[in-house]
């Protein structure tokens, strides 16, 4: 083209098809999105209730609440740093319960 | 003679140092139009409805066959088109089901909907209680990986991302899923990456050495300087986590050399100086790249951003954009995430149907196993798409796909835009209106606002330093 100067690579590619006569063919090109919406990322929202803090019932439902983020400083084995594997059989306090075990100090 | 309409909804103009710039709109081609076209462009949008001859009778200084010659090259492009006639359509372009058969090269495990963190911006639908807090099974996760080693079609490249809740909670499913990936990506004869996001807090020099070795891609969510992090970014008891994070990004950065390390940043009411954030991230912590992701949830208003704090925002995302420029034209490349997207983009000349990769290339599985659309439908209300046993829904994804690319929006149709776009994210839309086929109105105004940053920086680098492009941004990935 002569008067329309192609600056990026989809313009090249309708610039030369527009030689060869071959359009439609660029027109319909699309990308495959991959990842996120791009340009700007959407951002993080809060949830209607300013944060994420909720009750504890039943108690097996905040267990792990306690064992690895310390929601609270209750009697319970801390799978961050001391006993990493306690909950490990386990994946839902709730339905797991039976599998967890007490814990001993190591000697 | 013919007389034509110009189509106005197929082209923007953007002005970049007195260049005029022509952004295809159908194609997201850019040109730059030269004073015969700018002149013919003008005189159409005076007359609406005009000939070959009224142009060159309007504009006797250009020679005729100029003026055929433009009008030529607007008729290729759809820029014109025949008086009375409809806007061309073209068959075939949308085709939910190859969408849905799209194979899967990347997807997200959501090791664990609990974090040790307490950020009280954080959007996960599934943190909002404790007692929802759930972890995937080692085997669950095994399953993932297996299901995504058997697709047909299996990519070149893999990505697996770990995600949460905070994934470094569950380091054991961490270690032996990687494992086990690795060895089902030596087998299949394919590359496999991993990446996880963090809040850093448990960036210990065991998990660093693992991190290490298996090349793992880290983000670390950082929010700025101490006074600013500490604000939002804290523990269950409201302790602010700067000092732990930053000790521990820089333990991780010595040694992590082999990828590329950086932060996301959640802007918020009050924490919206962007070049200032930038600088302490890149310089005083080290940071490779910066990623800035402003929050604009309306409810509670404490956070979310406002008009005014949006346009701080927005104002900073511009002023560390003319850096990045200053920089690019020097051929130096400033590792503002947000900015290199935007510019591979235009690049490359994205033209997107859907609005992301969810469901098309990247997939998410909640701790459950149930497949979801993307790692922010994790825990949510919305529907799943089948699970890691029975395999994906295929059905149900192409009917995802069928209401995507049908849903009709006047507003968007008019958009100059709306290719780069193609009506935003899904999950931000299900939050706000409870339909994630909404397309995200609210950030119509700032999106073509950075958008048309973005075209008149690529023009300026391109005109100024051109080989920029080949070395900094043609190797991006899309991310």
């Amino acid at each position: 083209m002569k008067h329309l100067k192609p600056l990026n690579k989809k313009a090249q590619a309708l610039d030369k098809a527009a030689e060869e006569g071959t359009l439609d063919e660029v027109r319909v090109m699309q990308t495959v999105v991959m990842g996120c919406t791009s340009t700007l990322d959407p951002g993080w929202e809060v949830d209607p209730f300013g944060g994420v803090a909720a009750l504890c019932q039943p108690m097996e439902a905040d267990l792990y609440g306690c064992a690895d983020p310390c929601w609270w400083p209750a009697q319970v084995p801390d799978t961050i740093n001391t006993y990493p594997q306690w909950d490990g059989d386990a994946p839902s306090a709730q339905r797991d319960w039976r599998q967890l075990q007490a814990v001993y100090p190591k000697k | 003679m013919t007389e034509m309409n110009l189509c106005a909804e197929n082209l923007h103009e953007v002005k970049s140092n007195g260049q005029r710039l022509l952004f295809h709109v159908p194609t997201s081609s850019l040109f730059a139009l030269d004073a015969t076209g700018g002149a013919v462009l003008d005189l159409l949008r005076t007359r609406p409805v005009a000939s070959a001859e009224d142009v060159c009778q309007d504009l006797p200084d250009l020679p005729p066959q100029a003026v055929g010659d433009v009008l030529d090259e607007f008729r290729q492009l759809d820029l014109v088109r025949p008086a009375g006639t409809a806007p061309r359509v073209f068959q075939g372009e949308a085709d939910p089901v190859r969408l849905a058969d799209m194979p899967i090269d990347t997807l997200v495990l959501n090791l664990t909907s609990e974090c040790n963190l307490a950020c009280t911006y954080c959007y996960k639908e599934d943190l909002s209680s404790v007692a929802a807090g759930t972890r995937m099974d080692v085997k669950v996760a095994v399953a993932a990986i297996d299901w995504l080693f058997g697709q047909p079609d299996l990519p070149e490249r893999l990505n697996v991302v770990f995600f949460g809740g905070e994934p470094l909670v569950s380091r054991s499913v961490l270690v032996s899923v990687v494992a086990y990936a690795r060895r089902r990506a030596a087998t299949a004869n394919r590359h496999i990456h991993f990446s996880l996001t963090t809040n850093g807090t448990l960036l210990t020099e065991e998990v660093i050495d693992f991190l290490v070795a298996n090349r793992v891609g880290v983000t670390v969510s950082m929010d700025g300087p101490p006074e600013l992090h500490d604000r939002r970014r804290v523990t269950v008891s409201g302790k602010g986590t700067y000092r732990s994070v930053a000790a521990n990004v820089r333990r991780l950065l010595d040694r992590q050399v082999l990828q590329p390390v950086g932060a996301r940043v959640t802007l918020t009411t009050g924490v919206t100086d962007v070049v200032g954030i930038f600088r302490h991230l890149t310089e005083e912590v080290g940071f490779a790249e910066v990623g800035f992701a402003p929050a604009t949830a309306d409810v509670p208003a404490a956070f979310g951003l406002d008009g005014a704090g949006m346009e701080e925002v927005m104002a900073g995302l511009e002023e560390l954009g003319e850096l990045f420029q200053e920089e690019a034209v020097q051929g130096r490349r400033l590792g503002f995430t947000n900015m290199l997207q935007l510019l591979r983009n235009l690049r490359h000349g994205s033209r997107k149907l859907v609005p992301c990769g969810a469901g098309v290339s990247m997939l998410a599985v909640d701790t459950d196993g149930t497949f979801r659309l993307c790692h922010r439908f994790c825990g949510s209300g919305a529907g799943g798409f089948g699970g890691v046993d029975g395999g994906l829904d295929r059905p149900a994804l192409v009917e995802h796909f069928e209401r995507v690319v049908h849903r009709n929006s006047r507003a968007c149709a008019q958009c100059c835009i709306r290719n780069l776009c193609a009506g935003g994210c899904y999950h931000e839309s299900h939050v706000r209106c409870g339909d994630l086929l909404q397309p995200t109105f609210h950030a119509c105004s700032i999106l073509y606002r950075w958008v048309n940053f973005g075209l008149r920086a690529y023009a300026r680098i391109e005109m100024e330093n051109p080989a920029f492009f080949k070395k900094h941004i043609e190797p991006l990935r899309e991310a």
